[in-house]
């Protein structure tokens, strides 16, 4: 009977850690900022270089030391204004790098998900580096664009929530520390 | 609302529905939590779905407890009985519940528990270590050899370069070799594979540590699960060479590591990985367990409850059904019925409580009816008995009075109902009339004979009342007591009285004035033939004696002159005189004899009434006359003649007393019974017919009289007469009489 109510306890104290969890998502300073963006234009293409600081919390850090993989998604968006309306999004991209430690070589290895390559890195600050940093990312051709209107791109980057293992996607549900995401950022396009 | 939400929560194949979908999301939820790739993405949505359910089962489960408490509290048939049995089934279905539920959490934390094994965290360990120090020396050994490869290529001729870089290559089974000068420019490179064309560059962190380290040697994932060494290290400058600036050049070696080393290695840190990863899960996935296993305690108690409910409703619904029904019958609808198509007992249940109310309406249509009977029956008695002449009252065994007819109402001379539901003991003289027959009925009710007669003459506001009164014993059945039947015979005696002495007269008239005439007439030859023949003394005998006859034949004459006279006499003619100033008048002719003190005291109060005054002036001279006659013997005769009015106690019934006294001898007590009798008289020559002369005077009048002695001297007699005089109907009937 005791054993019985110390579950009962132990329960309770699951879904008290829980709802804390929830309530506790206290204002820090934000782990995922863009600190800049700039599109240009090559042989009538568009292209998006773009940097952002990465830094992981502790929770994500051991998460990853533990084998956990981690699916960084940047959001890119290329809107059109409308004024008093919601801006219309003309198309919405996105690219996905996946970052795991590997233990055997004690490197940081990031898979670039739409190209299939990947690179590994002593440090884990290089590995975010990389993530962080988008170069000749190729946005749209300038031939499916109206050319009067002017445009522009909102980007973000975030960890993907879906891409966590279940029992922590449950954890990212109610508390948003595990699923860092930087605000909207938003630069013309011309 | 609230008429929605019940019919709502009284449904219950939507809810069944609804909790075994929510079953199948438990399902689907746990199997998620297991495996995260098929359902995975879908979790989120599963607990949203699951949470929502048991939001509204719960809302379903606390709907029907308000509502079973507010039966409860309402008193609704079985509410109660409902409210025990539903608390009944949650026990049973709660209890292994939480069983099953504790054993479950803690099977679930052994399970995960076991999972996990420092031997195994150790071996894993071990084996990533060993793994590593294998490829370690595996590296050491090839930067060794490299080292020693890059001494043998200082200061070769850039000519022989490739071929000594191809030999060396082959050497050393590198799979690459590439010589970059100072400017990290490639001098020459030696690929083992000709798909290779471009030389693999050493990446900037590997740039780094060699310009740190002077030497670099690490091992690198390349493509998949293969693993490269790579290895850079200088080449020393030629031993006779001396301008040493900047840095040297640079020999690059790249070896592979063959694909099941590879294999075994990844294999290895898979392994570990995934342990790690577990590890670092456990409590994450020990708490999604116990969400999943949690949210199903939630459902199968919630499901448990508003099942608990439901089946306590249904079972108990003919239960419900028979308790209203009998509630309904307690109130008197009978027309109740039970539905009886079920096969079991309660079905069997129904049928008997159908057939009971069945012959509960059948008895209580019976006994309306004979009530109904009975009620016509008695409607019928009361109109007969309403329009009886004799009056009916009835009584109970204790002389209560129960009930009596209109007529008894007429012949009392007052309404009986205010005395229903009295004793007739306890109804004091002002009850008037009821009360003096009860007084007179009284010795024969106690007597409680079968039936019995009697004649009673009661004195009312109206009169004299004659009345025969005839009393039957109830059954003691029906409660006992007994009905007394009255008949007003006032007038009928009047009538038989009447007869009798016109009777009287005839008959006088009859044997003895016929033969006076003749016996005057003989006397008379008599004397006219005998006397001239006799002389002296016998003419002076026949002279007397013929004038004795013929003066007693004419007072035998006046005698029955004066009973005809009676017997016929004139119709009363009423009517309305000073009452005093009548019986003024008459005593002031008796003032004129000198030696008699005759006195008058009326009564102020008297006034008019309704009275025949030829009759009273007769009825007075027979008493005034009595009375000297008795009192004239006295050395002082004294008559006294008075009137005064009595008021009955309930002051309704008033009457006038005319009282004639003398102070003579009084009457003796052996007279009395027959004193107002005619012919009985006790003086000479007295007719006897003076006071029933009065007493058929008063008589005619509703009067009563009757004689008494005075205290010490003298009679009195005494005449009490209706105070509003004669009623208009009784006296056209005195009139006819
Ligand atoms: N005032 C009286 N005092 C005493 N006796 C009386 C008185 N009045 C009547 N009586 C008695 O009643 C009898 C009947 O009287 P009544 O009917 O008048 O007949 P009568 O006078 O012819 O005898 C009388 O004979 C007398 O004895
Ligand atoms: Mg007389």
């Amino acid at each position: 009977m005791n054993l019985e109510v110390k579950r009962q306890w132990r329960l309770l104290t699951l879904w008290l850690g829980l709802l804390f969890s929830l309530g506790a998502q206290a204002a820090s300073a934000p782990d995922f900022v863009i600190s800049s963006a700039h599109v240009f234009e090559r042989h009538q293409v568009y292209y998006l270089d773009a940097k952002a600081k990465l830094r992981l919390d502790g929770n994500l850090a051991s998460a990853l030391q533990n084998g956990v993989g981690l699916v960084f998604v940047w959001d890119i968006r290329i809107m059109r204004p409308h004024g008093w309306w919601f801006d219309n999004t003309l198309a919405s991209l996105s690219t996905r790098y996946r970052l795991r430690y590997q233990p055997l070589s004690q490197r940081y290895r990031v898979d670039d998900l739409n190209s299939g390559v990947s690179h590994s890195y002593w440090s884990l600050s290089q590995a975010l580096q990389r993530i962080g940093r988008l170069q000749d990312f190729p946005l749209i051709d300038q031939s499916l664009l109206l050319p009067e209107r002017p445009l522009f791109v909102d980007l973000r980057v975030r960890i993907s929530a879906a891409a966590l293992p279940l029992p922590l996607r449950i954890r990212s549900y109610l508390d948003a520390s595990w699923r860092p995401a930087s605000k909207w950022f938003r630069c013309d396009l011309r | 609302m609230r008429f929605a939400l019940r019919h709502f929560s009284f449904r219950v194949w939507p809810v069944v529905a609804l909790i075994a979908l929510t079953l199948v999301a438990v399902v689907l939820m746990s199997d998620a939590v297991q495996n995260s790739q098929r359902f995975g993405s879908h979790y989120f949505w599963l607990l949203i779905f699951n949470a929502a359910v048991l939001l509204l089962l719960a809302i379903l489960v606390v709907a029907n407890v308000i509502e079973m408490i507010r039966r409860g509290l309402r008193r609704d048939p079985g509410a109660r009985l409902t409210l025990r049995l539903a608390g009944v089934f949650v026990l049973l279905s709660f209890i292994p519940v939480f069983v099953v539920f504790a054993f479950s959490l803690r099977f679930l934390e052994n399970g995960i528990n076991s999972w996990f094994n420092v031997r195994i965290e150790r071996a894993l360990d071990d084996a990533l270590v060993l793994a590593r120090s294998s490829l370690q020396d595996r590296v050491n050994d090839l930067l060794r050899q490299t080292e020693e490869g890059a001494q043998s290529l200082s200061g070769i001729d850039p000519l022989r370069l490739p071929q000594k870089l191809g030999s060396l290559r082959r050497r050393l089974k590198a799979s690459e070799l590439t010589l970059f000068g100072r400017n990290q420019a490639i001098l020459a490179t030696s690929g083992g594979s000709l798909s290779m064309l471009v030389p693999s560059l050493p990446p900037p962190s590997a740039l780094r540590e060699y310009a740190r380290a002077h030497h670099y040697a690490a091992l690198e994932p390349s493509s998949g699960q293969h693993l490269l060494i790579r290895i850079l290290v200088p080449v020393p400058p030629p031993a006779d060479s001396v301008k040493v600036t900047g840095g040297s050049e640079m020999l690059q070696a790249i070896f592979g590591i063959d694909a099941r080393n590879s294999a075994l290695a990844a294999n290895v840190q898979d392994a570990y990985n995934r342990y790690r990863e577990l590890v670092f899960l456990r409590v994450p996935l020990m708490q999604s367990f116990t969400l999943t296993l949690s949210m199903v305690l939630l459902l199968s108690v919630l499901s448990a409850l508003w099942a608990s409910f439901v089946l306590a409703r249904r079972v108990l619904r003919p239960v419900r059904q028979l308790i209203d029904a009998i509630r309904r019958v307690a109130e008197g609808d009978l027309g109740t019925k039970l539905d009886a198509r079920r096969r079991d007992e309660v079905g069997l249940l129904a049928r008997s409580f159908n057939e009971m109310t069945r012959r509960l309406a059948h008895a209580r249509e019976e006994t309306e009816r004979a009530r109904r009977q009975l009620e016509r029956q008695r409607g019928h008695l009361q109109t007969v008995l309403e329009h009886l002449s004799p009056g009916v009252l009835t009584l109970d065994r204790n002389a209560v009075l129960r009930t009596a007819n209109p007529s008894a109402d007429a012949i009392l001379e007052q309404p009986l109902k205010p005395f229903f539901g009295r004793r007739l003991a306890d109804v004091g003289e002002h009850a008037g009339l009821l009360h003096q027959l009860y007084r007179a009925v009284e010795p024969r009710l106690d007597a409680n004979e079968e039936t019995w007669e009697i004649e009673l003459e009661l004195f009312g506001g109206t009169g004299v009342k004659m009345l025969i009164c005839k009393g039957a014993r109830l059954p003691e059945s029906s409660g006992g007591g007994h009905v007394l039947l009255i008949d007003d015979v006032t007038a009928l005696i009047l009538a038989q009285r009447n007869a009798a002495w016109g009777e009287v007269a005839r008959r006088l008239a009859h044997e003895i004035r016929n033969p006076l005439t003749p016996i005057q007439l003989s006397a008379e030859r008599l004397r006219r033939k005998l006397l001239p023949q006799l002389a002296g003394e016998d003419g002076r005998i026949l002279i007397r004696a013929t004038d004795t006859i013929v003066a007693q034949v004419e007072a035998m004459q006046q005698l029955v002159t004066a009973f005809s006279d009676y017997a016929r006499a004139p119709a009363m003619q009423p009517q309305e005189v000073d009452f005093n100033a009548l019986v003024e008048s008459v005593v002031e002719l008796y003032r004129a004899q000198a030696d008699i003190t005759l006195q008058f005291q009326p009564d102020k109060q008297v006034g008019l009434m309704v009275v025949d005054p030829n009759r009273m002036r007769q009825l007075l001279n027979n008493l005034i006359k009595n009375a000297i006659e008795a009192c004239a013997a006295q050395p002082q005769p004294r008559v006294e003649v008075a009137t005064r009015v009595v008021v009955a106690e309930n002051g309704e019934v008033g009457y006038v007393e005319l009282s004639v006294s003398d102070n003579g001898p009084g009457i003796s007590a052996e007279w009395f019974p027959r004193l107002f009798q005619p012919y009985v008289s006790h003086k000479l020559g007295g007719t006897g017919l003076g006071l029933a002369v009065v007493k058929k005077i008063v008589e005619e009048h509703n009067g009563r009289v009757f004689a008494e002695n005075g205290n010490t001297e003298g009679a009195r007699f005494v005449i009490l007469l209706p105070r509003h005089g004669l009623a208009p109907e009784r006296n056209e009937k005195q009139g006819e009489s």
